[in-house]
């Protein structure tokens, strides 16, 4: 057996390694067996003899690399095989033609900590800083609250053009987003085409969180702390209570 | 001449190795044969995992150098934890060599008697 033939022996039970390990212990063990031909040599040993001595010194190469395969279990075969399924899903979704977008959307809407973070409209801008997160499930949608501020309606500029519009002097600006409820339904859009009944003075308005995010406007009374939508789901309520916070309003 | 021994505290044995002296694996081999006058024999290659299992215990550190034939060497240094347990290990072996040697010593009848 040459030196090669030993390494190679021993790096064949390594095959859970990565390709860089199994040659760093490749290398130290050829320097190992140079070293001890050297030394040999200086001994007057002819380089067979030299080879020979050295081999039959370094033991069962098999021996070797179980012993090194106990000190790394399966930790690149699980990155591997981890590598493979991650590919397999791929794969798969590319042969279905998902939408990454939804697929992302889905994602983003459901894990980030503040999923809408910025606002086409620099008036629903502060709500950057009023983070909340309340979740109704309702069937394959769960639609999140992200973000609730409060605001004179008088920096509002549309609200002149809301109809019936009550009394107040402030509205609540609740950010809502949608994703899909179960996991498996990633690559599925999830509008959302139903209505709130927001808090309780009946007064209804539509959820903008039509398969993106939209900041919904609902009239509040000085000192209302929360406000409550309510969705109507087969019959039975479904509810919402937002937080809100009047820190800095005036 | 001694008979040789298989080695079964090989673990002991390198770290007892390291703490003069930072090492690569021949010369571990080498110093071994030395200080144990050729008592120990241990196969070369079995060295190699005991190493990375100490080296992945943290109880030494390896690190590479170039050798005089410009090839690089893997060099094993000792830590601060290899190091106690090297202290620890050491006072148990004690220990147990001091017990066997005194159970052994009983048996041994005085000279003359």
């Amino acid at each position: 057996m040459t030196p090669r033939q030993y390494t190679d022996r021993v790096t064949a039970c390594l095959q859970g390694l990565s390709r860089k390990e199994r040659e760093a212990i490749r290398q130290e063990l050829d320097g190992h067996m140079e070293d001890h031909i050297c030394a040999l040599l200086e001994l007057g040993y002819d380089r067979d003899l030299a080879e020979k001595r050295t081999m039959a010194r370094m033991g069962d190469p098999e021996e070797v690399g179980r012993e090194m395969r106990k000190l790394y279990p399966l930790r690149w075969l699980l990155v591997r095989w981890c590598a493979m399924a991650v590919c397999a899903v791929l794969a798969a979704l590319l042969i279905t033609q998902v939408s990454w977008r939804t697929v992302w959307w889905n994602l983003h809407f459901r894990l980030a900590d503040n999923p809408v973070n910025r606002y086409e409209m620099q008036t629903f801008a502060f709500l950057r800083e009023h983070p909340v997160d309340v979740r109704m499930e309702i069937g394959g949608v769960t639609v999140r609250a992200c973000a609730a501020g409060i605001m004179k309606t008088a920096d509002y500029p549309y609200w002149g053009t809301w109809e019936d519009k009550p009394a107040t002097v402030h509205v609540a600006a609740v950010t809502l987003c949608t994703y899909s409820t179960e996991w498996s339904d990633l690559s599925t859009p999830q509008y959302f085409p139903g209505y709130f009944r927001w808090s309780d003075r009946a007064y209804s308005t539509g959820c903008d969180a039509t398969g993106g995010a939209g900041v919904t406007m609902i009239p509040v009374q000085p000192g209302q702390t929360s406000v409550t939508a309510v969705y109507q789901h087969y019959g039975k309520d479904l509810t919402m209570e937002i937080p809100l916070s009047w820190e800095g309003v005036t | 001449m001694a008979k040789k021994q298989s080695i079964e505290h090989t673990h002991l044995l390198v770290l007892s190795l390291l703490a003069s002296e930072d090492m690569y694996g021949y010369q571990m081999i080498v110093e071994l044969a030395r200080r144990s006058d050729h008592t120990f024999e241990m196969k070369e290659g079995t060295l190699y995992p005991v190493l990375h299992g100490l080296e992945k215990d943290g109880l030494v550190e390896a690190y590479q150098q170039e050798a005089p034939t410009g090839r690089m060497r893997k060099y094993y240094h000792l830590t601060r934890k290899g190091g106690a347990v090297l202290k620890d290990e050491k006072e148990a072996w004690e220990r147990y060599a001091g017990a066997v040697n005194a159970v052994l010593n009983c048996g041994i009848l005085p000279v003359g008697g």
